[in-house]
């Protein structure tokens, strides 16, 4: 081969490789999720803050799966624990901040299962650690909260099928549900 | 022989500090230590978390299931002796247990182990109650969660009333 060619030839190769290496997903890449309605998730965010957002469990910034609202961790600086419903109108309400937050939270745990469960309609929720933890299924410091079927139940796994049980939500957080 | 015993004991005593929860250690420390003239006992350290040393992992006993420190007045610091704090735990078992002249109160584990989340009761007096309006879900130290001024992350200590017309006798 001419010298002329073959440096041509080995130059190309090198421009291919350094243009494939750099064509590769941008660092900044985000894999998607096929994420349940946040539009309906704010009752399905009141049973966690009140089953599950006690302070000491997971109302907690350092916790993997965080929970905020009124009843326990507040996101708002200026805010602390407590709702209207237990100290009057003084009290700051569960915001939109907090739904959203949780809900972030929540389905940042396990993106891929959660985009199985919810392409599958919410066939197979206990797919989802946070599932089989509530159900107490699997080890879970706070035991077992939620029996299949219950109105807990009910509530979360509904709004993993794509249309939440307000009425079961709502049933859930009516007190006496704890203990 | 003397090197061997030496080399014997360093091991012993690096075995020992690897063993040990560095995290726990710490959180020990940030108690600080007594307050002059109140040593180990029911009336120390109102306010602290009971549990940090009283629960199972040392360095004090006997284990506690359950201590804090209930005040008078919210974001006031004057101690409610003789409130009756009732806990009912996930199996609907209740105990009571009376505060003493510093506010502090406790159950040792020998004597129940409650099965959390919790659910707590102050009584005052033949009527005043002051319900706890959300659960206990694991934590038996009172404190780990009321503690400061309110905040984002805590309610404030635990207190028997808001207001001080609405204490039992109160005029």
């Amino acid at each position: 081969m001419h010298t002329g060619a073959l440096v041509y030839s080995v130059t190309a190769s090198v421009v291919a490789i350094a243009f494939v290496a750099c064509s590769s997903a941008p660092a900044d890449s985000r894999i998607g999720v096929v994420a349940p309605d946040r539009a309906q998730f704010p009752p399905v965010g009141d049973l966690l803050t009140h089953r599950c957002g006690e302070l000491d469990c997971h109302g907690n910034s350092q916790r993997n799966f965080k929970i905020y609202g009124c009843e326990g961790l507040r996101l708002d600086p200026a805010a602390s624990p407590g709702c209207p419903s237990m100290l009057g109108p003084t009290a700051t309400p569960t915001s939109d901040a907090e739904y959203d937050a949780t809900y972030r939270s929540l389905v940042g745990l396990e993106p891929a299962v959660m985009s199985t469960v919810i392409h599958d309609k919410g066939k197979n929720p206990e797919l989802l650690t946070f599932v089989r933890k509530a159900r107490g299924d699997e080890s879970h410091k706070g035991g077992a909260l939620v029996v299949p079927g219950d109105d807990q139940d009910k509530c979360m796994t509904s709004w993993l099928a794509g249309q939440t049980d307000t009425d079961a939500c709502a049933r859930a957080v009516a007190p006496p549900t704890t203990p | 022989m003397k090197h061997v015993a030496l080399a014997v004991a360093s091991i012993v005593a690096s075995v020992a500090l690897a063993c040990g929860d560095p995290v726990h250690s710490n959180a020990v420390d940030a108690l600080g230590p007594e307050a002059n003239g109140v040593g180990p006992g029911p009336t120390h350290r109102p306010g602290q978390p009971c549990l940090v040393c009283h629960g199972g992992s040392g360095p004090a006993g006997p284990q506690f299931s359950i201590g804090g420190t209930v005040y008078l007045i919210k974001g006031q610091s004057d101690p409610a002796p003789n409130v009756v704090v009732k806990i009912t735990d996930s199996r609907g078992q209740t105990r009571s247990v009376t505060t003493n002249k510093v506010g502090n109160f406790y159950i040792p584990v020998e004597q129940w182990d409650p099965s959390p989340p919790h659910q707590v009761e102050l009584h005052s007096g033949d009527t005043f109650v002051n319900a706890m309006r959300t659960a206990i879900g694991r934590d038996g130290s009172c404190s780990s969660c009321h503690f400061g001024k309110p905040a984002p992350n805590t309610p404030g200590p635990v207190y028997l009333a808001t207001d001080p017309m609405d204490l039992p006798g109160a005029m």
